[in-house]
């Protein structure tokens, strides 16, 4: 492949030894039992998964975005939720810290997240606004030394197991809708008097992001906990909400090729009046072009994504169609997968279902489709791209 | 510092290997990968070098293509790794591989100890430990499970067919480490890193005093076959239990199983 170098061969093997010893002889149970996958989130943060793109005195190794969609992809082979995690933690809210800490800040936060010693969320989405941060409500004020803060978060990754959560929250009055001028950034430790964690929601898919709502009530956490600009964080909030939306790209992908896999194998294996489905039925093996079709076409457009980005590009657009292409591909994939497996693709225990749930996910879940087609189609009316 | 060398392969990934379907095999689309077993061999030189404050340094012989695995070895912890380049290494066998190993082993000098896998994971022929030791007039041990170092004594654990067999041997000396002797670590992102920074020498065989002819095998490989199992579909249908054991001898005789 024309992205590959020997560096990045080698951190894939690093991560393929990974799936095969420790991911995929678990992943069925961790689906199956909706728990957070913590003993290999760690793991993750040990091999220095968490901290691809973090700078080296924080942790990180340094590394460019194509290493991270390589790793991603490898991932989600076997483990899409994992990514997920993965995703909250590293690129949301690491990458808030990462852009807009002070020193102090990363030493103290995105030093460990980076090695998977704390846990990161990202409180965003709200109720009623959802991740519309115009109508969003929940409010920061200061009092002295300290600032105190008001009102509620809903479908948050990795909630319950995060240690710190990194939440926006308004600082003035109303958000201007021309600067975007007025909302903050807070870093709230779990465990804060007045931070109150809701329940892991029970979801189709991504079984094990402990996904569910924070609230705040007069939670006061101290003054040099903002992070970033006062009122000023939107901008980096975009930037970060982007890379994770492109990383939706490499985790569909991975999706998509194992139900692929999943579904090509048993094609060639199952037997039907002498001979395989792929030998017998036209329409298996035009069902299989078609997926791979989709799936090297969503590649080609994930790994020229990250080669421009890793040219320094913050690729606002094409970042969100990567979210769009990519759950479209995992979900056709997946959903065409299950058909060619028959009967048996509904069963759990075999395996290609749960890729079908974690792919419908993927066009809702961080931010829903239709949402970063309208921010695209803005970029359009604006002569942005 | 005194070394420990840690012997590795680079040999083709099993996983990439197609077979077709009159029994030939197609090596055409298979990448390079350090032998399993020298995974092991690496991760015991680091555990023996870290015991006795040593520097584990890696040794391979292989074609040009070998060169992927520099880093790959030294992904995996060795100070320094050695390569002898030559195309020669595409047919040696284990005798032309034990002698450039040991030359090769010569000219780095100043080890204690030489660690090999009790076979590489392609051809598992089991010779060039032995082999090497037996040219550097070396005690060898092979089939260790497990070993210690206390001074310059090494003390090592043989798996045999029905037991296992505990041996001393005086330093340098040189094991053949079976894959249970640990369990080779996923090395981290940053070791990807940071073998970037480590040293690594190339050798020619004109280097260590060798040239193509000294390495030419002594055995040939004539041709490649996959090993393919068909069912016979024969049903034994005798109507005694007797009957269907004598039937089922006959056809095990018939075939020169037993």
């Amino acid at each position: 492949m024309w992205y590959m170098n020997e560096e990045r061969q080698l951190m894939l093997n690093i991560a393929k030894d990974f799936v095969a010893k420790e991911i995929k002889p678990v992943a069925m149970e961790i689906d199956r039992n909706c728990e957070f996958p913590m003993k290999l989130f760690k793991r993750a943060g040990k091999l220095g998964f968490l901290g691809i793109t973090f700078p080296e005195e924080y942790g990180g190794i340094g590394g460019d975005w194509t290493t991270l969609a390589l790793i991603l992809e490898e991932i989600a082979k076997s483990l899409p939720v994992l990514t997920v995690a993965m995703g909250a933690h590293s690129l949301l809210s690491g990458g808030l810290l990462n852009m807009l800490g002070t020193p102090e800040q990363k030493k103290k936060y995105l030093l460990p997240a980076a090695k998977g010693d704390i846990i990161l969320a990202c409180g965003s989405t709200e109720a009623v606004g959802g991740s519309n941060q115009i109508e969003f409500s929940t409010r920061a004020v200061l009092s002295g030394d300290e600032w105190i803060i008001n009102g509620g978060k809903v479908l948050i990754s990795n909630i319950v197991v995060a240690d710190v959560y990194v939440v926006l929250a308004l600082t003035s009055e109303k958000l201007d809708p021309a600067t975007r001028a007025g909302m903050s950034i807070f870093l709230i430790k779990a465990g804060t008097p007045g931070l109150e964690i809701g329940k892991p929601e029970h979801k189709l898919g991504w079984h094990g992001s402990m996904t569910g709502s924070i609230s705040f009530k007069n939670c006061r956490i101290p003054k040099e906990n903002l992070l970033g600009p006062l009122g000023g964080c939107l901008q980096a909030m975009f930037v970060s909400a982007t890379d994770e939306f492109m990383s939706c790209g490499p985790v569909s992908l991975g999706i998509a090729e194992a139900a692929y896999e999943m579904a090509k194998k048993y094609s060639q294996e199952r037997i039907q009046c002498g001979q395989s489905m792929f030998d017998r039925f036209q329409v298996t093996r035009h069902k299989l072009v078609k997926m791979y079709t989709e799936i090297e076409t969503l590649r080609a457009l994930v790994y020229s994504t990250h080669a421009v980005k890793d040219k320094g590009n913050l690729v606002l657009a094409e970042g969100r169609l990567l979210k769009i292409k990519g759950a479209e591909v995992a979900e056709y994939v997946a959903r065409e997968a299950i058909q060619l497996f028959g009967g048996v693709g509904t069963v759990i225990e075999t395996g290609v279902e749960r890729f079908w749930r974690d792919a419908k996910v993927m066009a809702i879940g961080g931010a829903s489709v239709e949402a970063l087609m309208d921010n695209i189609a803005f970029m359009m009316k604006n002569k942005m791209i | 510092m005194a070394k420990i060398i840690a012997c590795y392969k680079w040999v083709t990934d099993e996983a990439d290997i197609r077979i077709n379907s009159e029994g030939s095999i197609d090596f055409s689309k298979a990448k390079g990968k350090i032998s399993d077993y020298d995974k092991n061999a690496i991760e015991a030189a680091m555990q023996a070098a870290q015991s006795i404050g040593a520097s584990a340094v890696a040794l391979t012989f292989g074609t040009a293509k070998a060169k992927l695995s520099l880093k790959d070895a030294l992904t995996r912890g060795p100070a320094e790794s050695f390569w002898v380049c030559s195309e020669s290494a595409e047919k040696a066998d284990g005798a032309a591989t034990a002698k450039v190993l040991a030359e090769a082993v010569k000219k780095i000098g100043d080890y204690r100890l030489i660690i090999c896998a009790e076979g590489a994971s392609d051809t598992y022929a089991r010779q060039v430990g032995p082999r090497i030791a037996a040219r550097l007039d070396l005690p060898c041990i092979t089939s260790v499970r497990g070993f210690e170092i206390q001074g310059d004594v090494i003390t090592a654990t043989r798996k045999l067919d029905n037991r296992t067999e505990v041996v001393k041997a005086g330093l340098p000396a040189l094991i053949s480490v079976l894959p249970e002797v640990n369990e080779a670590p996923i090395p981290g992102l940053k070791a990807v890193l940071d073998a970037g920074k480590k040293r690594s020498t190339e050798f020619k065989l004109q280097d260590i005093g060798l040239t193509d002819a000294d390495v030419a095998p002594r055995t040939e490989v004539r041709d490649f076959k996959a090993y393919i199992m068909n069912r016979k579909n024969i049903i034994i249908s005798a109507d005694t239990n007797a009957d269907k054991v004598k039937e089922l001898v006959a056809n095990l005789r018939k075939d020169g199983v037993i």
